[in-house]
C-alpha cells in the first residue's frame, strides 16, 4: 500500500523563486519509518540540501513548511505547522512551530512538504490551490503588516484560503521575525527573515483533499482515547480556563519568572500579570486551534486603543512584563500587537528590551543613544517606546531588531549578562531556578529554547529544580519525547495529557508502521535529535557553544527559593553528552550513527 | 487445613456469580494521609454506598471494626480489608516516580489474613510495588507471598494491588509495567486483582488475558466530564476486566448514591453508557443545535463529519460548516451553521427523493433525484451541498448517533 | 497555636467546600506537611508549597501570620 493511504500525502512540492518553477516528488518509503515527517523530514531534507557555512539568506537555502502524518486528521491538535531552515539569528537548523489552521490545509491540498529554494526579484506571493501552484506578484502586500497582509490576502483569493505571511521585520531580514498563520506564530530564530530573504511575502494554500490512515476504524478509537486523557487532565482543564498565562503565580512561587533581565527569578508585580487578572479585565473570548480540545487562545482588547490580538502567553508576559519590570498591562497588549503586526517574536523582542533596560540602569547607554528614550524598568512608555523602534527597524531600532548577541558586541562586558545562547533569546524560565531547564537552553539546537525538551516540570513540582542530579536524563527523556512530538506533528502541550504510548497507538494505525513499544517510537526522537545535532556540528558547533552567559554560571541568585544557586553546567553537559552516545566535544559518534541507522540514510 | 471452597464461598459473596462482576468502592485512605472531611464522615457516605447496591466495600480494619454492622444482611455489600498501610500519599507528588526516594518510603502489614477473616471479610487487598529497584521489589514479593500463604490457609480470597511507581516507570512503560505486575500478581497468588486502567483498551486487554484471575479497574482521575470516568469503566469491561474499585471518584461524587448505581447498571450490563447519559424517548424526533458561543473553532466536528460519510479525513462537503472571522474583529468569532431538520429541502424536493425517515432523519433517494439543486436553494443555513454529480449531501444526524456532537468538546453542538 | 491562612491554588479548593482561602489556627512548629493533611487535599494533586509566596520543601515549619499555598500540577510553556 502506497504511503498516500497511510497518513501521507506521499508528495513534497519544491518552489525554486529564481526560476519560478515547481516540481514534485513522492517521499521516500524507507525512510518514513525512520523519521515520520515533520521536523524529522525536514532536518533530513536540509541535511542534505546544504553543505556547512552558507549564509542563511543564500538563495539554495530551502525554507521548508511541512507536516506530518497525523496532520489533517481528528488527532488533538492536529494542525500544527512546522517551519524548517538554517537560522540567521543562530546558523543552526532551525525548527519553529505554529498551530492555527495552515499546516491541514496545506495537507489536504496534498503536501507533507512544501520546500521554497531561490529568491524572487521582487515580492511575491506563492499561491496553492491543491495541484495547481502559481507564483503571484506581490508588491501591494510589500511593505504592509501581517494582519493588513492576511485580511487582503483573504480577500483576494477567498476565505478559504489559509496563509502564512511575514510583516514588515521579515521583509528587513530582522533575525528575530517570524512566520504568522492567522492567529498563530512560529516566532522563533527569524525564519521569517529567511522567507524576506527570497521576497517571498506570504503562501496562500486552499486544500479540498482529504488524508486517508491505515485502518480508520482502530485509528479512531485510539484518538478518541488520547483526546479522553487530555479532556482528564487537571493540568489541561486549567490551561483552557487561563490560557498559557495560568502558570505565572506558580512559576513565580518555584522562583523561575525572568525578572529584571534574569536577575532575579521572582517579580514583586506578578500579581498584576497572572492569568486570573487576565482574565478578569482583558480576555473576552477563546479559540482554538485545528482538532484541539484544550483552546488555549486567549483573546484580549486594549481597552484605550481598541485593538484586539490573541494573548499575552505566558511568554509574552514574562518577556514584556517581568523581564523588563513591567506590570502595566495595556502597554504589554499594545506591544504584543506590534510584534504581531510586524513579525517580530515577542520573547526576543522583550528579551532585547530587557538588556537594554540593563545598559541603562549600568549607564552603558543613555537616553541620547536611545532616540531619546528613558529606559527605565518599569516603564510601560519605554517598552512600547523601544518595542516600536524594534518593530520599524528606525533609529537605534536598526542595532536592536540584531538580537542581544549583536547588541552585546557593541557593549564591553555586557556579554555576561546577554541573555541568549547561540544568538537566540533566552525564554522565560530562570536557568539559575532549574538546573535541567538550564542545560537544555544550552544545548537545544536552536539556541535558548523551551520547547526542545525544557523538563520545565522540575519548575512546577515535578523534580527539585536546584538539583543537578537526574537532570541529564530527564531532558534527554523530554527531548526525544518532543522530537516525536515535532514530527507528528501534534502540540507541545499534549504531553501534559498523553505519552509516547498513546502517540504510538495513534501513529500505528494511521501509517501501518507498527512499531512494537512506545520505546522505538523513543528512538525516532533521538534518530531526529541527533540528525539535528549532525547538523549544527557541520556548522562548527560543538561544546564550547553550548553555553550559557556568565549571570547563570557565575552569578550566585540573590534571593528566591533559588538564592546563592549558579548553574552547574559541565557536569549535567557530560552526563547528557553520555547518555546521547556523542563524544566529550558533544559530537555524535560513528558507533551511535550506525545504531540509530543515520549512517544508511545520509 | 486447606481450603478453598471457602475462597469459592467468598468470591462468590464479592463477585455476583450470575455475571462474575462487582462493583466496589474503596474508603481505606482515611489512614495513610490524614483525616479528611468524607473520610470522618464515612458511616454517611457508606449509607449511600450501600443503598445504591455496591458489591463491595473496602476499608481499614478499624472502621471494617467499628461499621461492620452496616454490612449485615444478605443484599448487603461485601467487607474488603485493607491489610497493609504505606505513606506514599504523605510524601507527595504525583510524579513521584521521578523525585521519591526509596528511603522514606514506609509499607507494612497491620492485618493478618485471620483477622479480617473473623471480623466477616470475603477478601483483604494488599498493595505490591513495583518500578523502584530488585531489593524494593523483593521485599514486597516476600510480604504478599506471606499474606498469599495465609489466605489459602483460611480460605480468604487476596485481592493485589500492584502500584507501578518508581524512578524505572515513565510515561513510556507503564503500561508494559503494570501488564508485568498482574501476571507477577498472579503468580503471587493472588485472587483477583485492583488495578489502574492503562489507558486503552488494547493493552488492558493484554493485562486482564495475561493475569488469568478477575481485574477490577480503579477510578482514574476525576473529569469535568461525568462520561468520561464511566466511559474508562465501559471500555476496561470490555477488555475484559471483572468490575471496579472506585474511590474517592465515588466518595467524593456529588451524589454517591447515584454514582454507585450508574456504575452497577453499567458493570452488570443493565443499561449501556448511552442509556445511562442520554436516554432516548420513545417516538421523539431529536435536532442539531449549533451553539455558537461555545464555538471555538477547532473543525473537529467538520472532520469527523466527513470521516463517517467517507473513510477519510478533510474538511470538503461536510454537512455543518463552522463559519470563523479574524481575530481582529469583534466576538463571537465563530458561527455553528448545522441542519437544523427545518424541512425545507424535503418540501422542495418535487421527486420526493428526500424524505424523513421513521427514526427522524433525512434520506436521499438517489433514483429518485433529478438533481434540480433546489434543496441547496432553500436551505436557510446552506448547509446543503452537492457532490460531482450533482446529488445533495446532506446531514442524516449520522443515522441517529451524530459524531460531530460526541467530538465536540466545547459544547458547542447538541442534540436536541 | 498559631494562626496562619491557607491558600488552594485551582482546583484544589474542591477539596475544601470550594474555598479557595481558609484561616487555620495550627500547633506551634506544625510543617507544610503536617498541614497538608489536616487540609485535605490529596498530596499526590500538590505540586508543591508555597509559603509567603516562595515554594518550600514539605518539612519547612510555619509560623504565625504566614500564608501558605498550595498549588495544583499545571500544563505550559
Amino acid at each position: 500500500m502506497s504511503l498516500r493511504e497511510r497518513g501521507y500525502m506521499n508528495n513534497i512540492l519544491y518552489v525554486d523563486l529564481s526560476t519560478g518553477t515547481t516540481k514534485n516528488k513522492t517521499l521516500d518509503e524507507k525512510i518514513m519509518p525512520l523519521l515520520l515527517g515533520g521536523k524529522g523530514l525536514a532536518a533530513w531534507i536540509l541535511y542534505n540540501a546544504l553543505d556547512g557555512g552558507i549564509d542563511p539568506f543564500a538563495p539554495e537555502v530551502p525554507l521548508i513548511f511541512a507536516v506530518g502524518p497525523l496532520t489533517g486528521t481528528t488527532a488533538p491538535t492536529a494542525g500544527r505547522l512546522g517551519v524548517f531552515t538554517k537560522s540567521p539569528a543562530t546558523g543552526t537548523i532551525l525548527d519553529s512551530y505554529c498551530g492555527g489552521f495552515f499546516g491541514q490545509t496545506m495537507k489536504w491540498a496534498g503536501y507533507d512538504a512544501i520546500v521554497v529554494t531561490g529568491a524572487s526579484e521582487t515580492p511575491c506571493t506563492i499561491v496553492i490551490e491543491n495541484d495547481a501552484v502559481r507564483i503571484e506578484d506581490a508588491g501591494d502586500l510589500w511593505g504592509r503588516g501581517t494582519m493588513q497582509s492576511t485580511d487582503q490576502l483573504r480577500q483576494q483569493y477567498g476565505p478559504e484560503f489559509k496563509t502564512a505571511v511575514i510583516g514588515g521585520a521579515g521583509e528587513r531580514l530582522s533575525p528575530i521575525s517570524g512566520i504568522f498563520c492567522d492567529l498563530r506564530t512560529a516566532g522563533r530564530g527569524g525564519a521569517g527573515a529567511v522567507m524576506g530573504s527570497k521576497k517571498l511575502k506570504a503562501i496562500a494554500v486552499k486544500g479540498t483533499g482529504s488524508v486517508t490512515v491505515h485502518d480508520p476504524e482502530t485509528f479512531q478509537e485510539m484518538v478518541w482515547v488520547s483526546h479522553r486523557m487530555l479532556r482528564m487532565s487537571s493540568q489541561i482543564t486549567r490551561m483552557k480556563d487561563y490560557g498559557t498565562a495560568n502558570i505565572v503565580e506558580l512559576i513565580n512561587a518555584a522562583g523561575g519568572l525572568p525578572t529584571r533581565n534574569f536577575q532575579q527569578g521572582q517579580f514583586e508585580g506578578h500579581e498584576e500579570l497572572w492569568g486570573e487578572t487576565w482574565k478578569d479585565e482583558y480576555w473576552d473570548e477563546s479559540a482554538a486551534c485545528y482538532g484541539c480540545g484544550i483552546g488555549c487562545t486567549k483573546i484580549a482588547q486594549h481597552k484605550r486603543l481598541g485593538m484586539r490580538v490573541d494573548g499575552p502567553e505566558y511568554e509574552t508576559i514574562f518577556a514584556l512584563g517581568s523581564n523588563c519590570g513591567v506590570t502595566d498591562r495595556e502597554a504589554i497588549i499594545e506591544v504584543n500587537y506590534l510584534c504581531d503586526d510586524y513579525g517580530i517574536d515577542t520573547i526576543s523582542t522583550g528579551v532585547i528590551i530587557g538588556f537594554v533596560m540593563e545598559l541603562y540602569q549600568r549607564k552603558m547607554m543613555s537616553s541620547a543613544d536611545l532616540d531619546g528614550i528613558e529606559a527605565e524598568w518599569g516603564s510601560g512608555d519605554a517598552l512600547v517606546a523601544l518595542a516600536k523602534k524594534i518593530c520599524s527597524g528606525d533609529g537605534i531600532g536598526a542595532k536592536l531588531e540584531k538580537g542581544v548577541k549583536s547588541l552585546s558586541r557593541e557593549y564591553p562586558g555586557s556579554e555576561d549578562f546577554a541573555m541568549h545562547v547561540k544568538g537566540l533569546e533566552m525564554p522565560g524560565y530562570l536557568p539559575r531556578g532549574a538546573k535541567g531547564v538550564a542545560l537544555s537552553y544550552a544545548i537545544s539546537e536552536r539556541g535558548a529554547c523551551h520547547l526542545h525538551g525544557s523538563p520545565l516540570s522540575e519548575l512546577m513540582g515535578g523534580a527539585d529544580p536546584l538539583t543537578t542530579e537526574g537532570k541529564a536524563s530527564l531532558f534527554k527523556m523530554n527531548q526525544l519525547d518532543i522530537a516525536v512530538v515535532d514530527s507528528c506533528i501534534l502540540c507541545y502541550f499534549t504531553k501534559f495529557g498523553i505519552t509516547l504510548k498513546e502517540i504510538m497507538q495513534m501513529i500505528n494505525p494511521c501509517t501501518g508502521f507498527n512499531y512494537k513499544n512506545p520505546r522505538e517510537l523513543e528512538i525516532v526522537g533521538e534518530r531526529v535529535t541527533t540528525l539535528s545535532r549532525l547538523f549544527n556540528v557541520r556548522e562548527g558547533f560543538t561544546r564550547k557553544d553550548d553555553a550559557l552567559p556568565k549571570r547563570c554560571t557565575d552569578e550566585p541568585l540573590a534571593s528566591g527559593p533559588g538564592k546563592g544557586h549558579v548553574v552547574e553546567l559541565d557536569g549535567m553537559m557530560s552526563e547528557y553528552y553520555k547518555l546521547m552516545g556523542w563524544d566529550e566535544d558533544g559530537v555524535p559518534t560513528k558507533e551511535k550513527l550506525k545504531e540509530l541507522k543515520l549512517d544508511q540514510i545520509l | 487445613m486447606y481450603s478453598t471452597s471457602g475462597k469459592a464461598v467468598r468470591m462468590n459473596r464479592l463477585f455476583n456469580p450470575d455475571d462474575g462482576k462487582a462493583v466496589c468502592v474503596a474508603a481505606d485512605h482515611g489512614w495513610m494521609s490524614d483525616p479528611t472531611a468524607n473520610v470522618v464522615n464515612l458511616k454517611n457516605i457508606l449509607g449511600q454506598v450501600i443503598a445504591g447496591g455496591a458489591d463491595g466495600v473496602l476499608m481499614s480494619f478499624g472502621s471494617a471494626q467499628r461499621l461492620g454492622h452496616m454490612f449485615q444482611g444478605k443484599d448487603k455489600p461485601a467487607v474488603i480489608v485493607r491489610a497493609d498501610w504505606m505513606n506514599l500519599p504523605r510524601l507527595g507528588g504525583a510524579n513521584v516516580s521521578n523525585v521519591l526516594p526509596v528511603i522514606n518510603f514506609r509499607k507494612m502489614a497491620t492485618s493478618r489474613a485471620k483477622d479480617a477473616l473473623q471480623m466477616g471479610a470475603s477478601a483483604i487487598t494488599i498493595y505490591y510495588f513495583i518500578g523502584y529497584s530488585d531489593e524494593f521489589e523483593a521485599i514486597n514479593i516476600e510480604q504478599a507471598s506471606i499474606f498469599a500463604q495465609e489466605c489459602r490457609k483460611v480460605g480468604l480470597p487476596l485481592i493485589i494491588e500492584p502500584m507501578a511507581v518508581g524512578g524505572m516507570v515513565t510515561g513510556v512503560n507503564i503500561a508494559e509495567i503494570l501488564i508485568a505486575s498482574a501476571r507477577i500478581a498472579t503468580e503471587i497468588g493472588a485472587d483477583a486483582l485492583k488495578i489502574p486502567y492503562t489507558g486503552d483498551v488494547i493493552t488492558f486487554k493484554e493485562l486482564v488475558d495475561r493475569s488469568r484471575i478477575p481485574v477490577l479497574v480503579l477510578g482514574g482521575a476525576k473529569s469535568d466530564v461525568p462520561r468520561d470516568a464511566l466511559e474508562l469503566v465501559d471500555e476496561a469491561l470490555r477488555a475484559g476486566a471483572s468490575g471496579t474499585v472506585f474511590g474517592r471518584n465515588v466518595t467524593k461524587a456529588k451524589d454517591p448514591k447515584k454514582m454507585v448505581e450508574d456504575l452497577c447498571d453499567l458493570v452488570h450490563g443493565v443499561k449501556t453508557i448511552d442509556q445511562i447519559f442520554s436516554p432516548v424517548e420513545k417516538g421523539k424526533k431529536r435536532r442539531l443545535r449549533g451553539i455558537s458561543a461555545n464555538c471555538v473553532g477547532c473543525l473537529i466536528c467538520e472532520t469527523v463529519c466527513v470521516q463517517a460519510h467517507s473513510v477519510s479525513f478533510g474538511v470538503n462537503r461536510a454537512r455543518l460548516r463552522i463559519e470563523s472571522k479574524p481575530v481582529e474583529e469583534k466576538p463571537p468569532l465563530n458561527k455553528v451553521n448545522v441542519c437544523i431538520l427545518c424541512e425545507a429541502c424535503i418540501k422542495v424536493c418535487e421527486p420526493n427523493a428526500l424524505t424523513l425517515s421513521e427514526e427522524g432523519y433525512i434520506q436521499l433517494d438517489e433514483s429518485l433525484c433529478i438533481q434540480c439543486g433546489k434543496c441547496g436553494e432553500v436551505c436557510p443555513n446552506s448547509v446543503v451541498l452537492f457532490d460531482d454529480d450533482g446529488y445533495p449531501i446532506i446531514c442524516d444526524l449520522c443515522e441517529g448517533d451524530p459524531q460531530c456532537v460526541r467530538w465536540c468538546k466545547y459544547d458547542a453542538l447538541k442534540l436536541v | 497555636m498559631i494562626r496562619i491562612e491557607l491558600q488552594l491554588h485551582g482546583e484544589l479548593k474542591r477539596h475544601c467546600d470550594d474555598q479557595s482561602k481558609l484561616e487555620m489556627t495550627l500547633e506551634e512548629g506544625c510543617s507544610v506537611k503536617q498541614l497538608i493533611g489536616k487540609s485535605g487535599v490529596p498530596a499526590e494533586e500538590i505540586a508543591f508549597a508555597a509559603v509567603n509566596g516562595s515554594r518550600v520543601p514539605v518539612d519547612h515549619v510555619i509560623e504565625d501570620g504566614d500564608r501558605v499555598k498550595l498549588f495544583q500540577f499545571v500544563a505550559g510553556g
